[in-house]
């Protein structure tokens, strides 16, 4: 549980700040990458994250925790990323090159499989899906980054589950370590 | 249990949710019910897919450069906010001057028509603006008081008269007149219009 100053981060306390990018910056960058499926993009928008964070911090109440305001700003530049971007390709870094060149192009598609789906589900269901699935974020929190009822939250999540079981479900028999 | 109350409960009981006995009634039915069963699995291989599903890392550079970088963000925007806000601070206080300036000069007009209502009478020297009303309540005084001659009649037909005029028609007024007129003056209310 974080416990920081939030007057003091109000007043603009360097330190203070300093010490919540070290401790959010990659966290941050975690969850915009698993939005966006794109590293340029996510580190993009976890900097910007932190800067808006920065010239906003007097409209932070503390009525919750910093990650999570600082992830509803991250999901806010998001958005409006997707809205404006022009699809890009991108050589994506998971791939090493040392493997098997078979095991490489089957890792290669199940990440595209991946990212696709995910970037088929609506924004926030792909919020909804990456922080309760990845940092296991509890629906009280997760209500609150998406500015709606723990319920919706929660039907939010399952809606993404059942839509990626559903787009991926030909995965199932593709064999190999991913 | 039946397959909607599965389907309604699969993902809590997937994320361990549920009680222990609701977990067992789930169970009971997937034994039974090969088609939850396989709704079941097959969320289950997706989840492990994701789990699978990495991050590519932070770059070292990127992760060791981040702090200053923001900084220097945050510097370059304040500096174009301060200016932003200079501009908005100069447009406003020239805006406030300009309206400033114009509720002074409509405060001024109707000072001035104030004053033209507020007529200082002295029986001996009868001081007035050339202003048409105050001209035209005049001339019905004057007429009030039968001390009208033609040229004033004239006058009021065409609803207008100058002050060199007026002058002239009531310099040829008596005293008694004058003082007639003076009273009958202070009871009208000029404010009126």
């Amino acid at each position: 549980m974080e416990k920081f100053d939030i007057e003091k981060f109000r007043e603009g306390d360097e330190k203070l700040f300093r010490e919540i990018v070290d401790m959010y910056g990659e966290r941050l960058y975690n969850v915009v990458f698993r939005i966006l499926r794109n590293v340029d993009d996510a580190e993009e928008i976890a900097q910007e994250t932190l800067v808006i964070a920065f010239m906003k911090r007097k409209g932070f109440r503390g009525e919750a925790s910093i990650y999570t305001w600082l992830v509803r700003i991250a999901y806010n530049l998001s958005i409006n990323y997707i809205k404006k971007r022009k699809p890009m390709v991108e050589l994506d870094p998971r791939l090493s090159s040392g493997n098997n060149p078979e095991q490489e192009i089957e890792r290669k598609e199940v990440f595209q499989r991946i990212d696709e789906a995910v970037k088929e589900l609506p924004p926030k269901q792909r919020l909804a899906f990456t922080l309760r699935f990845y940092e296991n974020m509890p629906y009280k929190n997760l209500s609150k980054v998406l500015k709606c009822k723990e319920g919706t939250a929660k039907a939010l999540y399952h809606f993404a589950v059942e839509k990626l079981s559903e787009k991926l479900k030909d995965l199932h028999s593709i064999k190999g370590d991913i | 249990m039946n397959c909607r109350d599965f389907s309604n409960r699969l993902m809590d009981f997937i994320e361990g949710l549920l009680p222990h006995h609701e977990e067992n009634k789930m169970r009971e039915h997937m034994n039974h019910c090969e088609i939850c069963k396989s709704k079941f699995l097959q969320i289950e291989r997706t989840l492990e897919i994701f789990k699978e599903d990495s991050v590519p890392q932070l770059r070292n550079a990127k992760k060791i450069a981040l702090f200053p970088l923001v900084m220097e963000q945050i510097k370059e925007r304040t500096i174009r906010v301060r200016k932003k806000r200079k501009w908005a601070y100069s447009l406003s206080f020239g805006f406030t001057l300009i309206l400033v300036f114009i509720v002074s000069i409509i405060g001024i007009r109707n000072q001035r028509k104030t004053d033209y209502y507020t007529l200082f009478l002295n029986p001996d020297q009868f001081v007035y603006e050339d202003d048409k009303d105050v001209n035209n309540y005049l001339l019905k005084s004057l007429i009030k008081n039968d001390t009208i001659v033609t040229d004033l009649k004239n006058a009021i037909d065409e609803e207008w008269v100058n002050n060199a005029e007026m002058t002239i028609l009531i310099n040829e007024l008596s005293d008694d007149e004058v003082n007639k007129l003076v009273e009958e003056l202070k009871n009208l209310d000029f404010k009126g219009g």
